[in-house]
């Protein structure tokens, strides 16, 4: 992270971002209740450093209130219920408040029943999708979740359009005297702010990154900026099994609109055809390993999967094997003493906004 | 018996003939008729729809691990674990072909009833292509997933030096109306074993980001097939989110063997250390899809997603954008007709192991 750090990072209090994001999202009419969850669930990315999902995306929020996609006063609603499964519309609201309720519900019904599934639709970008899975394993159980994404963005194999976004997976289990295994991955090969990074240092991308608007891998991550080229999918190239990272991300698709009901972002319109709201669509599982083995003996397992990974004998003895949430792990502990960096773009962006409505600004 | 033009050259036989030619061996093998029959079944199945590694050119293997005490011919199945929404298998050391049609069957009639299912299989070996009982499934109506973890460590963790999943793969299937269902099988390594020996074959070299040497650093040497290299996790390198493919192919080894309490790939004599089992798990989950939504949306918006994918641009027209499960499918069709080929190499290995097995070889 250090190394891509731009000149005039400050940092700030993971209560100071908070207050800031709360104090945005309150200016903008979102109810206090509604408030108080999601701007925790947006510092905690912050607080672990996926910087794309926190404070940064308040900018993107703005934009979407004002053009009139987002309904900040959402009512979120239960459509159908079953004792393993449910159903909610967000109402066209942001996703993490509904995201969090139908956590919560998978939560309870797989605690009572061994397995549940909750789909939400009719809703919008709800940050981090490792922040649900990991609320499941806190509770003991294996989680699971899914979402599809504003705008294609990412080109299939053989394909020269875009027509997936980057359809994240995120995955966590529980184990005892490790930090639980989390998976939150992206099913491009890397995260959009990878590329942007390197537009903004002049720096040119690995081939295997993006593709340019005729479907040929670039090392120009200007040309994926100018919308004129495509994210590939996980894999890259077709010799590397991009149609692996593809297919991936269609099934994220399938899982988050299809079952919920929520517009596929490959149809026309997408995100723009209904006022205040995305119809964006996420999906939930939640397992609970006592259903299958003795409490405790699943954690083991887990417990003793991390030690073999980290037992693993390393390429280069400076970098040991690390775990699926590992590299988030480090950041939060450091940030805890640290502070979170907010960069002079970014606190440009938000005093501007936080000044159009009347929000107080807390990055003095 | 007396060499014909059979020996240097690819024959195709009719599925039938392979089939049986399968269910004579596992016989042979000493397996009961009522195993061979669905044995034999989903084994010619992958070699109908074109996965030639997992039908009857396992056979061979199948006769070392039975020769070598590491399967049971004459396995009994039983249901460990039983709720309305999941249960546990244990498939006594046999094949998995059985047990995980068994689970997959409960997993359909439980998901059936009561909207979403997860049965996990212990004590297994191996249990051919994951998407036959995904597409199980779909062919009911319902959403399907598996997984399996493997017998040996062949894949290299990102920053490793040495192997430590297997190839872990994950099936998924949905169901469509107007289209074959959306059928994603797929190795969480960048390419299959398979394919670094087809180029060891032919002296070609290998595609960077394919294999890692002994000690985990990236080569182009095919010769890793022999020489005790290792696969990379798909994104092949780390620049290119291989931390990715390890992570997925973690998830499986966490949902395969944890949740089920089989052994773990990367632990001390996986798969030796008790007589008669190679102890791998499986996982399987269904979802129906008409908890969510009314019976049939579900079915279309899969159908919209196809299309749409469809419609994709090519980079060149000849390659047309396609959508997973679609190749095999196609060599479905040409097979049935055509009939499965078989090269000359792998019959005479037949021949020898019907021969050894007291077998008929139907292969002449």
């Amino acid at each position: 992270m250090a190394d891509t750090m731009p000149e005039g990072v400050k940092f700030y209090p993971a209560k100071t971002v908070r207050d800031q994001i709360a104090a945005c999202l309150t200016a903008w009419g979102m109810p206090k209740d509604h408030v108080a969850i999601t701007a925790n669930v947006m510092v905690d990315a912050d607080s672990c450093g996926i910087d794309t999902h926190g404070l940064s995306m308040i900018t993107t929020y703005d934009f979407r209130r004002r053009e009139n996609m987002i309904t900040m006063d959402a009512e979120i609603s239960v459509v159908n219920e079953t004792p393993v499964t449910a159903l909610l519309d967000a109402g066209g609201g942001l996703g993490y408040v509904p995201s969090v309720q139908a956590t919560k519900i998978a939560i309870k019904k797989a605690k009572e029943m061994g397995v549940a599934a909750v789909a939400v639709r009719n809703s919008n970008h709800f940050g981090a999708t490792g922040y649900y899975t990991r609320m499941m394993a806190a509770e003991g159980l294996v989680g699971m979740a899914t979402t599809n994404g504003s705008g294609p963005r990412t080109a299939p194999t053989f394909g020269k359009d875009p027509k997936l976004s980057t359809n994240p997976i995120a995955f966590t289990a529980p184990a005892k005297r490790n930090a639980p295994f989390n998976l939150d991955m992206a099913t491009t090969t890397v995260a959009a702010g990878k590329i942007r990074n390197k537009a903004n240092e002049n720096q040119p991308i690995p081939v295997g990154w993006a593709n340019d608007g005729d479907g040929n891998p670039t090392t120009d991550p200007n040309l994926y900026f100018d919308r004129e080229g495509t994210q590939t999918p996980l894999g890259g190239s077709r010799e590397l099994g991009s149609h692996k990272g593809y297919g991936l991300g269609a099934m994220v698709e399938i899982l988050s609109a299809g079952l919920s009901g929520a517009s596929l972002v490959t149809s026309e319109n997408h995100g723009t055809r209904v006022p205040g709201t995305m119809e964006i669509g996420h999906f939930f599982l939640a397992i609970d390993p006592t259903a299958f083995r003795q409490a405790g003996a699943f954690e083991d397992t887990v417990d003793e999967l991390i030690d073999h990974l980290h037992a693993t004998r390393p390429v280069d003895p400076s970098q040991p094997v690390l775990v699926a949430g590992e590299p988030e792990n480090i950041i939060r502990a450091e940030r805890e003493t640290t502070g979170i960096p907010v960069p002079p773009g970014l606190r440009g962006k938000i005093q501007d906004i936080a000044k159009n409505c009347n929000a107080q600004f807390f990055f003095d | 018996m007396a060499a014909n033009s059979n020996d240097t050259e690819i024959t195709r036989y009719p599925v039938e003939t392979v089939r049986n030619q399968i269910a004579a061996c596992l016989s042979g093998f000493g397996m009961p008729d009522d195993h061979v029959a669905i044995t034999a079944d989903i084994m010619v199945d992958a070699d109908k729809r074109g996965i030639d590694t997992h039908g009857i050119s396992c056979i061979p293997n199948y006769h070392e691990r039975q020769k070598n005490n590491m399967v049971t011919m004459d396995a009994t199945i039983t249901v460990v674990r039983d709720s309305p929404v999941t249960a546990l298998i244990d498939s006594g050391g046999g094949l998995g072909y059985v047990p995980a049609k068994q689970a997959m069957g409960m997993a359909i009639d439980k998901a059936s009833a009561m909207g979403l299912a997860v049965v996990s299989v212990r004590n297994s070996a191996h249990y051919g292509a994951a998407g036959y009982y995904s597409r199980m499934a779909a062919r009911a109506g319902l959403i399907g997933m598996a997984m399996t973890n493997t017998s040996s460590p062949s894949v290299v963790p990102t920053f490793a030096g040495e192997g430590r999943l297997g190839t872990n793969p994950i099936a998924f299937t949905a169901p469509a109306k107007r289209h074959a269902p959306f059928n994603l099988d797929m190795a969480t390594s960048t390419v299959a074993g398979g394919k670094i020996r087809n180029k060891a074959v032919e002296g070609l070299p290998l595609p960077p980001g394919w294999a890692t040497d002994a000690e985990g650093n990236p080569t182009t040497d095919a010769a890793v097939s022999r020489s005790g290299g290792f696969m990379t996790p798909l994104g092949g390198l780390p620049e290119l989110g291989s931390h990715k493919g390890y992570g997925l192919g973690a998830m499986v080894e966490i949902l395969s063997a944890a949740l089920s309490d089989s052994s773990l790939v990367m632990s001390e004599n996986h798969g030796k250390r008790t007589p008669g089992s190679m102890e791998i798990g499986h996982f399987f989950l269904c979802i129906n899809p008409t908890v969510f939504r009314p019976a049939g949306a579900f079915e279309e918006t899969v159908d919209q997603l196809i299309d749409d994918l469809h419609a994709t641009e090519p980079v060149d027209p000849a390659q047309k954008v396609m959508v997973a499960g679609e190749p095999e499918d196609r060599i479905e069709a040409e097979r049935e007709k055509s009939g499965i080929p078989v090269p000359p190499g792998l019959r005479n290995r037949i021949r020898d192991v019907a021969a050894e097995a007291g077998a008929a070889f139907l292969l002449d």
